[in-house]
């Protein structure tokens, strides 16, 4: 059995904290614990400004390429499969054939 | 007795296969993604697209998170979907598909990036007994006034510094705070446990103050 240590329970409330899904109870109780602690209370301010601005990184869609690129490996894909498939067909066949 | 027009007959059958074919695009997309995926194991390849329409943003979006380069990138969504496609009959409805094809792309995008690093270590210093060879970092020291420029560079600060951080701490925050997944789903990608994505989470981020200093504003975002 594993045990959290301290420092993990504060990373996970300062992780809560940050996106804002603490309780009330828990909010409270850590409102406190910054009061009485300026390197938490520093520690959940960088974390909810880092958060915000990775939230608010510009979306990196594909280029306008890349759906003919994707249909084209497809194909070649499929084509190997059936490829394969064929292969296999003939092999069995000519199993049979021998016995 | 009237003979039947054997060409209009056959542009019927051409017409109705259209039609048919049409309808089966668009009765799966109204399926959910566990339920396209059944349909690709059953052998409709059609569902492979819907897969791709829905998810290629999404990973691309991901992957350039590693890569920093898009036509890497979209080499690496492009063989993350075959890797779907050739090992769908692995797939189990128990798993979300979107975890799924998390977990694929992001054991291709470590692999990528080992890769990549042991071949910038080679380039960056050819000669180790040359003492003259180092690395340079060039700062900018013009005074930006224009908010616009400042926000670009902020922006490429933000994203030179994700680069920056190792592996464990990088994958759990861009996918919880770019990708907006949940833990419990971060958790199954990265397979660790709860308490450890969110604990990672948070020292990633603090990292990444560490990294961006006061360069970037909040207000700047």
């Amino acid at each position: 059995m594993t045990f959290k240590t301290s420092d993990d329970i504060i990373n996970e409330i300062i992780a809560d904290f940050s996106e804002c899904n603490l309780s009330e109870a828990e909010l409270q109780s850590f409102s406190e614990l910054q009061d009485k602690n300026l390197k938490i209370r520093r520690t959940a301010q960088s974390g909810i400004r880092i958060h915000n601005m990775l939230k608010r990184l510009d979306t990196k869609g594909v280029s306008s390429r890349f759906d003919q690129r994707m249909s084209a490996k497809f194909s070649l894909e499929l084509e190997k499969e059936i490829q394969i498939k064929n292969a296999k067909l003939i092999e069995e066949n000519q199993k049979a054939t021998t016995s | 007795m009237v003979k039947p027009n054997t060409a209009l007959t056959n542009s019927n059958y051409e017409l109705r296969g259209i039609i048919m074919e049409a309808l089966k695009i668009a009765n799966l997309r109204t399926l959910s993604d566990e339920d396209v995926m059944e349909q690709l194991q059953t052998g409709v390849t059609q569902a492979f697209d819907i897969i791709v329409q829905r998810y290629k943003d999404r990973l691309h979006n991901f992957l350039y998170r590693y890569t920093h380069n898009h036509q890497d990138c979209e080499d690496l969504v492009q063989e993350t979907f075959l890797r779907v496609y050739r090992s769908r009959h692995s797939y189990e409805r128990i798993a979300k598909l979107s975890t799924w094809m998390y977990t694929i792309a992001l054991n291709l995008a470590k692999s990528m990036y080992k890769k990549k690093q042991r071949m910038t270590k080679i380039s960056m210093h050819a000669d180790p007994n040359d003492s003259e060879s180092r690395e340079y970092e060039i700062e900018d020291s013009v005074i930006l006034q224009d908010d616009q420029l400042h926000q670009k560079m902020s922006v490429a600060k933000l994203e030179k510094a994700l680069l920056k951080l190792n592996d464990d701490f990088r994958e759990v925050i861009v996918l919880r705070d770019i990708q907006q997944l949940s833990y419990e789903e971060i958790a199954e990608i990265t397979d660790t446990a709860m308490g450890t994505v969110k604990s990672r989470i948070n020292r990633a981020r603090q990292q990444l103050q560490e990294l961006i200093g006061d360069y970037v504003k909040s207000e700047t975002f």
